[in-house]
């Protein structure tokens, strides 16, 4: 698992980016980078907007194949290749809103300013980055608890430890990211 | 009322956090303030994404990238002659036309082609199976030709996906396969069952069951795809790009890094491979000591093919020539162990030209050579065994035998009564033999071990011993020498260090599925005597400053046994050992005059081994025994 620094604002990594939007869209194969760099983006952004998980994933998986499809017509303009993903999110969960099935599910602000969400877009996306860096015990309990929902009692069996274990570990790993994320956060 | 902990008060917040999961900032229950943070905290971490999804994601892309890309492939000289595909699967079989006719039955295969030998042996044959040809042949162990049974199994499935899965299995198994893994539905969204041939090769058939997964393999419908296991499958799948062009289509790896089943394309055919699963039977080339399936490759240039493979690390055993059958070919083996021929065609013969062409080939061949024919030499160290065999001695030895299966997936390999009446057993865990005895009429003295049992899942395999009856030593834990290790005690007294190794490999370099480990008072005697008496080697040791042993391994043969200085609960556990030499006799001797105490002299057994005992000055009994002749299992 790759975890990447994501500094948007950092020159360098700008150039380094419209390199890799520019070799993907010689040879496809290599969008799996854009991908990696940009997945924790796109999905905290659907996932902030839209608070249900398939629907998340749906969208997540959508915006993806689009982007991966409408590369070759990308132009570099100098914005950030997230926003790119992004704008095609906000219009994909525009186009859902319109079915009312979905309109539940979804940010009743429904109207979202992309611009002015990118930086607590990038916030949450390094939440999700730093969880990946956690100790391996500690990460375990939370993914188990957050992304896959399971109770206390189901991942105490699952990793055959204590339930007061699982709690200390989750304690400890809450702690753990609250500490990096502030630091990251300056 | 005592006060609820900070972590029992945390859980609850949690709770509550993921309780409502649509509401944007929820009503948190009242808790204590330090707390309320990591409350904050928790309500960002509700839409974490699942990792899995991350990853299959990406596969899915690379997917739709690849077919994005695909060039279309023109030939003017057809090197891949018509029928076949880049890749085909070779079978050695021990009795290719039994097996070509069980094929037939339990397959529907149909026989393309038998070029026999002037022995009566099968050369060459193929058979098409759905939309691809299977190659297969006798064995030849002179020329490195090996069935699943001299093998001791297979490190190769062949995979096909078929429109119904079930039908394939109820064919098969009228047909006498056997059942390896019944067909049920999988949770990544096949219907899948794993069978093996009478002659031990195996087989997976697999419907998809949505259409998403059905869209992404409909192009290898009744295609025979091999299925590789491979010791490292990371460090496989950056060699089979390097020395094959192989595109990677699909990598599911769990968080450590270890390949849980990957997809390659190698020309116009797809390759599947996992890390090896001792537990699940999927056993590597390397732990079984070679393999009976040889992955055969057509290419569009056979000899530039061949040097990118010897530059990536292939070794070759065959280099490229004109075949008298009208290819160019050559035969390699990779670093993990799995065999390859690189072939292009250059040349249409008919059958009948080959058989013409094969009687000229054999003619040439020095008649000594050829009227050796298929002798079987008997081998130091029989077929699946290793140097060092523990042998456990309990009462209960078949309560024994069926802990063992039920805890560890234990493989019964024998079952016979032993000559002092009691039972005696070989089983396979994992890559290694054990062997048990006791039970019955046998009235000896128990010596239960210590063993270091490595597996992929620690805890699973920690609770699941729990269940059927052994007794904890220690939950499960992470130790700071990289392992995941719990203990446990089954119930004829054997001390079992269950453990996982952080990374991509479970197994550390050099140790197997099941290790001894001694609890000696006075291990550096112990070390002494090993390396006076049976030629040790020491291969680490961890001392401290009073030169106490905390930790040291040392290798006999090809095996290590691993000890640490008794200490607290760890008390010695004199051990039995079965160790297979060259020349049992001489070792014997070279026991005895190391400080070994005789308790029997050489003499052969009706099992087919000469055999003699030793006791060494720390109770541990050792037989070293040599093959002398082939006795069949029963």
């Amino acid at each position: 698992m790759v975890a990447r620094e994501p500094a948007l604002k950092a020159p360098g990594r700008e150039a380094e980016e419209r390199l890799l939007v520019e070799a993907a869209q010689k040879d496809p194969t290599k969008f799996a980078e854009l991908y990696e760099s940009n997945f924790e983006r796109v999905y905290a952004y659907i996932a902030w907007r839209v608070r249900h998980r398939e629907e998340t994933e749906d969208l997540t998986s959508d915006v993806f194949h689009r982007a991966l499809a409408s590369l070759p017509r990308f132009e570099w303009r100098g914005v950030p290749f997230a926003a790119w993903l992004i704008k095609i999110a906000a219009n994909l969960i525009a186009d859902r809103l319109k079915h009312r099935h979905y309109a539940n599910r979804l940010d009743p602000v429904g109207d979202d300013p992309v611009d002015r969400s990118l930086e607590a877009v990038e916030r949450r996306a390094q939440l999700f980055r730093l969880v990946d860096r956690l100790p391996v015990d500690q990460r375990r309990v939370i993914l188990m608890r957050f992304a896959e929902e399971k109770s206390i009692r189901e991942i105490a069996q699952k990793l055959g430890r204590t339930e007061g274990a699982v709690k200390q570990l989750q304690f400890r790993g809450l702690e753990n990211l609250r500490a990096r994320w502030d630091e990251s956060n300056g | 009322m005592a006060k609820r902990s900070l972590s029992q008060q945390l859980d609850e917040l949690v709770d509550a956090v993921l309780a409502q999961p649509e509401v944007p900032e929820p009503a948190l229950p009242p808790a204590e303030a330090k707390l309320a943070p990591l409350a904050h905290l928790a309500i960002r971490l509700r839409g974490l994404p699942r990792q899995d999804f991350k990853t299959r994601l990406k596969t899915d892309l690379e997917r739709s990238a690849i077919m994005a890309t695909k060039p279309v492939m023109t030939t003017k000289v057809r090197p891949v002659p018509e029928g076949f595909r880049t890749v085909t699967p070779y079978l050695c079989v021990k009795d290719a036309a039994g097996a070509i006719e069980f094929y037939r039955k339990a397959f529907e295969a149909t026989e393309t082609l038998r070029l026999p030998m002037p022995d009566g042996r099968i050369g060459h044959a193929e058979i098409q199976i759905g939309k691809s040809r299977i190659m297969l042949s006798d064995e030849f162990p002179e020329m490195g030709a090996v069935s699943p049974p001299s093998v001791g199994g297979s490190p190769v499935d062949i995979h096909f996906y078929v429109e119904d899965v079930d039908a394939w299995g109820t064919r098969a198994i009228a047909a006498g396969a056997r059942i390896l893994v019944p067909v049920a539905d999988q949770d990544y969204g096949e219907r899948y069952g794993r069978l093996e041939d009478p002659f031990g090769h195996r087989w997976g058939f697999s419907t998809p069951l949505n259409e998403d997964r059905a869209q992404q393999v409909r192009e290898t419908f009744y295609v025979a795809t091999p299925y590789l296991v491979v010791a490292d499958g990371a460090k496989a799948i950056d060699f089979y790009k390097e020395a094959f062009a192989a595109t990677e289509l699909m990598r599911l790896a769990d968080p450590d890094g270890r390949i849980a089943h990957a997809e390659l394309t190698i020309g116009d055919s797809v390759i599947m491979l996992s890390g090896a699963a001792p537990e699940y039977g999927r056993l590597s080339p390397q732990s079984l000591g070679g393999t009976p399936v040889t992955i055969h490759l057509y290419v569009e240039n056979v000899d530039a093919l061949a040097s990118q493979a010897v530059e990536a690390g292939a070794k070759i055993l065959r280099p490229v020539q004109d075949q008298f059958y009208g290819d160019r070919s050559g035969r390699f083996e990779d670093p993990f162990g799995h065999v390859w021929i690189v072939s292009a065609h250059i040349e249409d013969v008919t059958p009948e030209e080959i058989r013409h062409r094969l009687d000229g080939f054999m003619s040439r061949q020095a008649p000594a050579e050829r009227q050796q024919g298929p002798t079987k030499r008997v081998k130091p160290i029989p077929e699946g065994f290793h140097t060092v065999t523990p042998y456990l001695t309990a009462r209960q030895a078949p309560q024994l035998l069926e802990f063992l299966k039920g805890a560890f997936g234990a493989e019964e390999l024998l079952r016979t009564t032993g000559a002092a009446g009691g039972m005696h057993a070989e089983v396979r865990i994992g890559d290694s033999k054990l062997m048990i005895g006791g039970g019955g009429a046998w009235r000896g003295t128990p010596m239960p071990t210590a063993l270091h049992l490595y597996v992929s899942d620690t805890d699973a395999v920690y609770r699941h011993a729990l269940e059927l009856g052994a007794t904890s030593i220690h939950e499960p834990m992470d130790q700071n020498y990289g392992e995941r290790s719990a203990g446990v005690k089954d119930l004829a007294g054997n001390t079992w260090y269950i453990a996982t190794k952080f990374g991509p490999q479970y197994i550390p370099e050099g140790l197997r599925s099941v290790n001894v480990y001694l609890h000696p008072r006075g291990a550096d005697g112990v070390i002494d005597f090993l390396k006076r008496a049976f030629a040790a080697d020491e291969v680490a040791r961890y001392a401290g400053p009073d030169g106490t042993i905390y930790h040291a391994q040392v290798r006999i043969g090809d095996s290590v046994i691993e000890m640490g200085e008794a200490h607290g609960p760890y008390q010695p556990m004199p051990t039995m050992f079965y160790l297979y030499v060259e020349d049992a006799d001489a070792w014997y001797r070279r026991a005895l005059q190391a400080g070994a105490t005789s308790i029997s002299e050489p003499a052969d057994q009706p099992y087919g081994d000469r055999k003699a005992g030793v006791k060494d000055p720390f109770d541990n009994v050792w037989y070293v025994a040599t093959p002398i002749k082939d006795v069949p299992m029963s």
